[in-house]
């Protein structure tokens, strides 16, 4: 009987940690059964880390300084390895107009990242769209599988520099070729997993919504595509960052503008600063599309957060 | 009138050899019948459940509900299922309001009955919890609650307590009874448990599984008044006479 008594309050305890959402016991606490009614009331115990984000910093600080201290003391060849703090100011110059060190870029890091951004967004939401679209109904559908996922399977291998000769003679030198190049990286990603997404769902929650009076239609808007959701949105980033290559890419060869032009620009001048300035800058762009793109989705895939992951 | 009729229905499945999954299986059960039916693991019960609900198809026989042959999974015979088959991004509420609305009703309709629905499980305040976090006890009573919203004339359990601790279990098996003998209809309840079948059903269809397949062994109707006493002597002589039918009773 006791361990029975045991067992009531593990559950107990259980239930009220999951309706909470917070643990309210450690294991320690709950293997020994301990009784709940009657102690103080617990503290959530939610594991943090030590220093908060300020922890984030120290590695990177660390890489600075050491690279610092190395291109100062000229262990590398200066016309190899830039200090530092000469791709600092030259980037600060580039963004605001200080001292004119990034030349005829100074104070245009704006209109090139904005030149860059556009392209970007405008071929991620429309490849995104057609990867969406495409996968969920070759996902769905056995015949629109065998009919069209041979023919994307075949292409996706593809890189996307081999498109770029092909992009230019059919959209010219400009912004075009880029959004489209920027739609092929952002389709393949999305298309794949979307597919998956549609066909991985668990039979089970097929066979409840059916046995509640869900016709096809229903299934495919009001169960597949939301418990596919996680899946398809995992896509979406992965073809996100494949956006920003694709457009630097296009920029170094087929443009005139944006941050891909300016990297490959400077590095025909030699302008080593201006060169890991724009690198920086991709990478940042990169970096905050990807955490507003999880901010965005994040409302919709709450159900799925594992949560007490430490 | 018998609600669900299977005649002689066969299933197996066809790999690389055929394999029986149930072999020439006749059973009726009647309206307001509360028909527990209880066997080993691969006697074939839980095909039986799938056949009713319309999930997999015979492979021969006849079977019909309310006097319909089985033609795919429909509203009108609602399922719980053995693990947690909740929709994950959708709230309790909207967990029990889903089959309505997939029927036709109108939102807020659908909302305000799953709402009375959630109350009669015992599930108020509830209401706007995610599946994942409900107890597993909580997780059931949504499940029987989504398909109570739908009304079926049939009810088909399978195995829904066996992973619930034994507390949970009796608290969800007598609020089963409670349910049952307010809205009176036809339940199927698959169970590997003796003594859940004689506690609860009306009768108790055992089945054991031989070389080709599941097969029906017996159908005992429980006389016995409900609550029923399930330390008593005339309950043990239900299990014992069960036991024996599935050749497994202890020697004495």
């Amino acid at each position: 009987m006791t361990s029975r008594l045991v067992l009531q309050t593990k559950s107990e305890a259980r239930s009220r940690q999951e309706a909470t959402a917070e643990p309210v016991m450690n294991s320690a606490d709950m293997a020994a059964g301990a009784p709940l009614a009657g102690s103080a009331p617990q503290r959530p115990e939610r594991r943090r880390p030590r220093f908060g984000w300020i922890s984030a910093l120290i590695v990177p600080l660390v890489v600075a300084i050491a690279w610092e201290l190395v291109a100062r003391n000229k262990l590398l060849s200066s016309s190899l390895f830039p200090t530092l703090s000469g791709v600092v100011s030259v980037w600060l110059d580039w963004i605001v107009g200080l001292n004119g060190k990034a030349l005829v870029y100074s104070g245009t890091w704006i209109e090139h990242v904005g030149a860059s951004a556009q392209r970007v967004l405008l071929g991620f939401v429309l490849g995104s769209l057609a990867g969406l679209t495409l996968g969920v109904l070759t996902g769905w559908s056995r015949f629109c599988r065998t009919l069209l996922d041979p023919l994307v399977q075949w292409l996706r291998p593809i890189p996307v520099t081999a498109w770029v000769p092909l992009s230019i003679i059919w959209f010219g030198i400009g912004g075009a070729p880029a959004v489209g190049l920027v739609f092929i990286g952002a389709f393949f990603p999305t298309y794949v997993n979307s597919m998956h997404g549609v066909m991985q769902v668990e039979d089970k929650l097929v066979r409840a919504a059916r046995m509640l009076g869900a016709q096809r239609r229903q299934l495919l808007f009001r169960v597949v595509l939301p418990a596919a959701l996680p899946t398809i949105t995992t896509g979406m980033r992965v073809g996100l960052g494949f956006s920003w290559m694709c457009v630097i890419v296009s920029e170094m060869l087929a443009v005139k503008s944006g941050l891909g032009y300016v990297l490959w620009d400077s590095y025909y001048f030699s302008n080593l600063d201006m060169v890991v300035a724009a690198m920086a800058s991709i990478g940042l762009l990169g970096f905050v599309s990807d955490k507003v793109f999880r901010a965005l989705t994040r409302p919709y895939l709450r159900w799925a957060d594992q949560g007490d992951r430490k | 009138m018998s609600r669900i009729l299977a005649h002689n229905i066969s299933k197996y499945y066809d790999t690389e050899i055929r394999t029986h999954a149930l072999t020439n299986f006749t059973i009726s059960v009647e309206d307001n019948e509360f028909l527990c039916l209880v066997g080993p693991s691969g006697c074939g019960k839980s095909t039986f459940l799938n056949l009713v609900a319309g999930f997999i198809e015979p492979s021969q026989g006849e079977l019909r509900v309310a006097g319909k042959p089985v033609n795919g999974p429909g509203p009108d015979r609602g399922v719980v299922f053995q693990e947690d088959a909740l929709f994950p991004w959708l709230t309790a509420l909207d967990n029990v309001a889903f089959g309505l609305e997939m029927r036709g009703m109108r939102r807020a309709d659908a909302r305000a009955r799953a709402h009375d629905v959630l109350g009669s499980v015992g599930l108020s305040g509830c209401e706007r919890h995610l599946p994942k976090a409900l107890s597993g006890g909580m997780k059931q009573r949504v499940a029987i609650a989504r398909v109570l919203a739908n009304d079926p004339d049939v009810m088909l359990f399978d195995e829904p307590f066996s992973a619930l601790d034994a507390f949970t279990r009796t608290t969800l098996q007598n609020e089963l009874l409670r349910i049952w003998e307010r809205h009176k209809r036809t339940l199927l309840f698959i169970t590997h448990n003796v003594e859940e079948a004689v506690l609860l059903g009306t009768s108790v269809a055992v089945m054991t599984k031989g070389a080709d397949g599941g097969r029906l062994v017996r159908q005992i109707r429980i006389d016995m008044p409900r609550p029923r006493d399930s330390t008593g002597s005339e309950f043990n002589e239900y299990k014992r006479q069960i036991f024996s039918d599935l050749g497994v009773a202890p020697e004495f």
